[in-house]
């Protein structure tokens, strides 16, 4: 089934929420592994997310302008013996469509807390 | 390391490599370079905590496995995108010089010629009595050469490879069955490969090459 254009699925809002939580936290960019390690920790989930699902969804979010990227300098890389990483960053988009998605939910949760849960 | 964590990750590596093949450089660098970032990651995490490196080989693999679906879907995505960037860089470069198509004009008509010259000589081994039916069939099949540079040479843009090995194999075929006019014949079809070969470059071939500017 095709989703809803402009609509984030929940590992997007995962990403999104992830991202920003690491900005608070004073870390602006992120990679794969660290977004991922963050995701698992955040919904106490057995595995890290899959290498597919992780990379598919970070390139299709960046494609929608809700993330940006941008390549580490090898030099800093391979000083440290490792890899360069792909480093991320949350849009002004990604902010405003993870505050988009998570509107319905906030007025849902006022109205359960000022009503009390509907029951039948 | 491991054995198994080794094998794990050799298996991950292995099929990032097998599903980015033939992608463009540019998209298969990236994602080979994110996977090998990531798996170089979680294996520095997992030896600095001491964790099991069977628990890590384990997680690399189901990691792997629960994400090959995606990545074939990132795989045809990622393929349909750079196909269409192609077909966009060649109409791009569709209009071609006026050099060019006047070698191709001159190539054909000379691929024309070896089909009229050789139809010519078939004809005049049959009647000719003297002549062995055998000179005949060679004449036949060197007509059959001289259409296939025509089509090579016609060809060479859209399936390079293809064109250019049809003009090479007719071109070479046609010098070697007229052995007595090799002084001619050699340059020749040197010169109609070499038309295919620029017709070819001229249209972004090799694959990932920049299309030369039309003129």
């Amino acid at each position: 089934m095709r989703r809803k254009a402009g609509s984030l699925v929940p590992l997007e809002l995962s990403i999104l929420e992830a991202g920003i939580e690491l900005v608070v936290r004073g870390a602006p960019y992120f990679h794969g592994f660290l977004i991922a390690r963050e995701i698992k920790e955040r919904e106490d989930a057995r595995l890290l997310t899959a290498h597919g699902t992780l990379y598919k969804a970070l390139d299709r979010m960046q494609k929608a302008g809700l993330l940006e990227s941008e390549w580490e300098d090898p030099v800093a890389a391979a000083a440290e013996g490792r890899p360069r990483r792909r480093l991320y960053r949350v849009t002004a988009a990604g902010e405003a469509a993870l505050a988009t998605a998570r509107a319905p939910e906030r007025v849902g949760a006022t109205l359960t807390r000022e009503t009390g849960p509907v029951t039948s | 390391m491991s054995a198994a964590l080794a094998v794990s990750v050799g298996m991950a590596r292995s099929w990032v490599a097998l599903y980015t093949l033939r992608l463009p450089l540019e998209v298969r660098e990236a994602r080979r370079s994110e996977i090998d970032s990531d798996l170089w990651e979680q294996q520095w995490l997992a030896a600095r905590r001491g964790d099991p490196a069977f628990g890590t080989a384990i997680e690399v693999l189901a990691r792997m496995l629960l994400g090959v679906f995606s990545d074939i879907t990132w795989r045809a995505q990622a393929g349909a995108s750079a196909r269409q960037d192609r077909r966009i860089k060649m109409n791009a470069s569709m209009n071609e010089s006026w050099y060019m198509r006047g070698l191709l004009a001159l190539g054909v008509v000379l691929a024309l010629l070896f089909v009229v010259f050789a139809i010519g000589g078939a004809v005049d081994a049959l009647i000719d009595s003297d002549t062995a039916d055998s000179e005949a069939a060679i004449a036949v099949v060197g007509a059959f050469a001289g259409l296939a540079v025509a089509a090579g040479l016609l060809a060479s843009r859209r399936t390079p490879v293809l064109g250019i090995c049809l003009v090479a194999a007719g071109a070479i075929f046609f010098a070697t069955i007229f052995y007595w006019m090799l002084i001619v014949g050699i340059p020749i079809a040197v010169a109609l490969i070499a038309i295919a070969f620029f017709r070819a470059r001229s249209g972004g071939w090799p694959r990932g090459a920049t299309p030369r500017p039309s003129g």
